[in-house]
């Protein structure tokens, strides 16, 4: 049920908050395109839920712009921004039905009976929840709490909904399930998405782009792809994904210049170990110290020779699970990279840091 | 773990024991007899009838009956603006807060008796129904708090919120998410408030007049000069309609609430 028009172009213009002494957020600026499944991606306390709940209305920002398809949000309360959200804990309503839980919305708009019927009917079809209208909140499993949620929420056609951390509380499996499903829900609705969550996996494998924070402050804000490949900062090289940061000083002994203070940030896909090592421009000399075999890959950790004990930082390389050949702890091996393959971090944007 | 002999002994006795006084009392009300006394020596329905064509006793039940229904329902009003008031404050506040709506139960009643005599002597309201509603409106606070403000507890304030972005004005997602959420509570500390306030003796003891009685204070003054059964037949009606009362609150919002407070499953576990 996608919305005539492009609704949902929400515009974050260098919004802050803080609590006490606490820089909440600290200016950040988004410019979320309609139709777009954005994620806010850092590790907790970093800000991305009170943006989020600033967005909805729960919280004020100090200082800066919010505006929804050119509607400024400051001043309107929760319910009358055209935002909708899914809870951390889903909030539904116990003492309510399912079918009672996705009417409410539309009931306060005062609909028709037969009109409701009808929309919670359809939405609760969206969902795959057809059949389950008369049931308690209580008599359902964690994934069809979830879809009810959904429903909830999208029943009233939002022109954002906002998610906070929905899937943390469920198992593995059925996560990755609900994200697929999700993905799919919002490319069929057509609905501006926002999703926070503190799993890397789980931002770059649902978002169109992705907004990094860490303590208040917006990081990088790019596509999954970019995010990776082209880390802004220190910060987001070290929370997405296992990288290898080095520093000009520590690339220096094995040939390779970089400006001073800047940083290079190789990715442990990237490296190849033994025999293949050979034909790579930088080679390092070292000794294996864990392997980590995990059936398609193995990770390795090499500790370079001719460090001193204890300043020793060691190298990650992610291997193919068969190019493994031997390779165990203890033994001597070679670790190969292509610089040209790894991204440069200047010193000028060098912020954060593990 | 396997319940030994004494323990099990000690349970059957308390089992015993507890029904005794009620066998007791609805026993020895359908004596013919002017004299209290168990068991009864024939049957008879002469104290009931005694009771309900005696005006005193019909105006003292009325009054008390009055008084427990009004106290009842102010004391659970407050609590509920009490409850939703205390869960924003800061702690301390509430924890001050609290200790003085509980306060009533950690004091003799005989001593909060001779405060009330004092005061609401100086006020004017001595021996009447006014003061004694305020009395009972303290004595019934702490029973009438605590379940509205455990159940307001156990709910998440992201329910109100989510009703709010929904499209609900603060007060429809109170009255919506909120008052449904807490009718356990509700009901329970009407039941407490009523219950505790029909019951009183202690303080109302100091507080009835020469023309203004409560019903237990009645029971209790025509005990000291006279034993006969119409107290029991008095007693038996109190607790039919206690039980009968009791009944009712759980057919309508069920007493699982009296049961395990802190469990009730109002949380959507998520």
């Amino acid at each position: 049920m996608p919305r005539s028009g492009s609704v949902g172009h929400l515009e974050i213009d260098s919004v802050s908050r803080s609590f006490g002494s606490l820089r909440a957020v600290n200016a950040v600026s988004l410019d979320i395109a309609a139709g777009e499944f954005i994620a806010f991606l850092g590790p907790s306390g970093c800000g991305k839920t009170t943006l989020l709940r600033i967005i909805a209305g729960f919280e004020a920002a100090d200082s800066g712009r919010l505006t929804l398809d050119g509607r400024v949000l400051a001043g309107l309360p929760p319910n009358r921004r055209d935002v909708g959200m899914v809870f951390q804990n889903l909030a539904l309503f116990p003492h309510l039905t399912v079918a009672e839980n996705v009417a409410f919305g539309l009931e306060l708009r005062r609909k028709g009976t037969a009109e409701i019927a009808r929309q919670v009917e359809e939405a609760l079809a969206l969902v795959a929840l057809d059949g389950l209208a008369g049931r308690r909140i209580q008599q359902l499993s964690g994934g069809q709490r979830q879809r009810v949620a959904l429903a909830r929420a999208l029943v009233l056609h939002p022109a954002v909904l906002l998610l906070d951390e929905p899937l943390s509380a469920l198992d593995l499996k059925l996560r990755r399930q609900l994200q697929g499903e999700l993905k799919a829900l919002q490319r069929r609705t057509g609905t501006t998405f926002v999703f926070v969550t503190h799993d890397q996996e789980e931002a770059l494998s649902m978002a169109d782009r992705v907004a990094v924070f860490n303590r208040g402050g917006l990081e990088q804000f790019d596509t999954p792809q970019a995010l990776y490949g082209r880390p802004a900062t220190r910060f987001v090289a070290e929370f997405v994904g296992d990288a290898n940061i080095r520093s000009a000083a520590q690339l220096a002994p094995l040939g390779l210049s970089l400006p001073a203070g800047s940083l290079l940030v190789i990715r442990p896909e990237d490296c190849v170990v033994g025999t293949a090592a050979a034909a790579a421009p930088v080679r390092i000399d070292g000794v294996v110290e864990a392997v980590d075999f995990v059936g398609p890959h193995a990770r390795l950790r090499v500790a370079p020779d001719g460090m001193p004990a204890g300043t020793t930082e060691p190298w990650l390389a992610l291997l193919p699970g068969a190019a493994l050949d031997g390779l165990a702890p203890g033994a001597r091996a070679t670790l190969g990279f292509d610089p040209a393959r790894a991204a440069q971090l200047p010193a000028s944007q060098i912020r954060g840091g593990a | 773990m396997r319940t030994g002999f004494p323990t099990r002994a000690l349970a059957a006795l308390l089992l015993v024991l507890l029904p005794a006084p009620l066998v007791i009392v609805i026993g020895s009300s359908f004596s013919p007899r002017a004299v209290l006394g168990f068991p009864p020596p024939g049957f008879s329905w002469r104290w009931y009838v005694e009771f309900l064509g005696t005006p005193s006793w019909l105006v003292a039940f009325g009054i008390s009956a009055a008084l427990a229904l009004v106290s009842a329902v102010l004391t659970t009003l407050a609590s509920i603006g009490a409850a939703l008031a205390l869960r924003r404050a800061p702690a301390r506040l509430r924890g001050i807060a609290e200790t003085a709506i509980l306060a009533p139960l950690l004091f003799p009643h005989a001593a909060l008796a001779i405060g009330f005599l004092g005061w609401l002597g100086m006020a004017g309201l001595g021996g009447s129904f006014a003061g004694m509603l305020i009395a009972h409106l303290v004595l019934c606070a702490p029973f009438a708090y605590r379940p509205v403000a455990v159940s307001l507890a156990q709910i998440d304030s992201s329910l109100p919120e989510a009703a709010t972005i929904l499209g609900a004005e603060p007060g429809q997602a109170f009255r919506r998410v909120v008052l449904p959420l807490l009718r356990p509570g509700i009901a329970a500390s009407l039941l407490f408030g009523f219950i505790i306030s029909f019951d009183e003796v202690t303080v109302s003891m100091f507080l009835v007049g020469p023309e203004f009685t409560t019903l237990p204070v009645a029971i209790y003054a025509r005990l000291n000069d006279s034993a006969d059964p119409v107290v029991a037949a008095i007693s038996s009606i109190l607790i039919l309609l206690t039980a009968g009362l009791v009944l009712l609150m759980d057919r309508l919002v069920g007493l699982r609430i009296f049961v395990d407070i802190e469990e009730d499953g109002r949380h959507p576990s998520a």
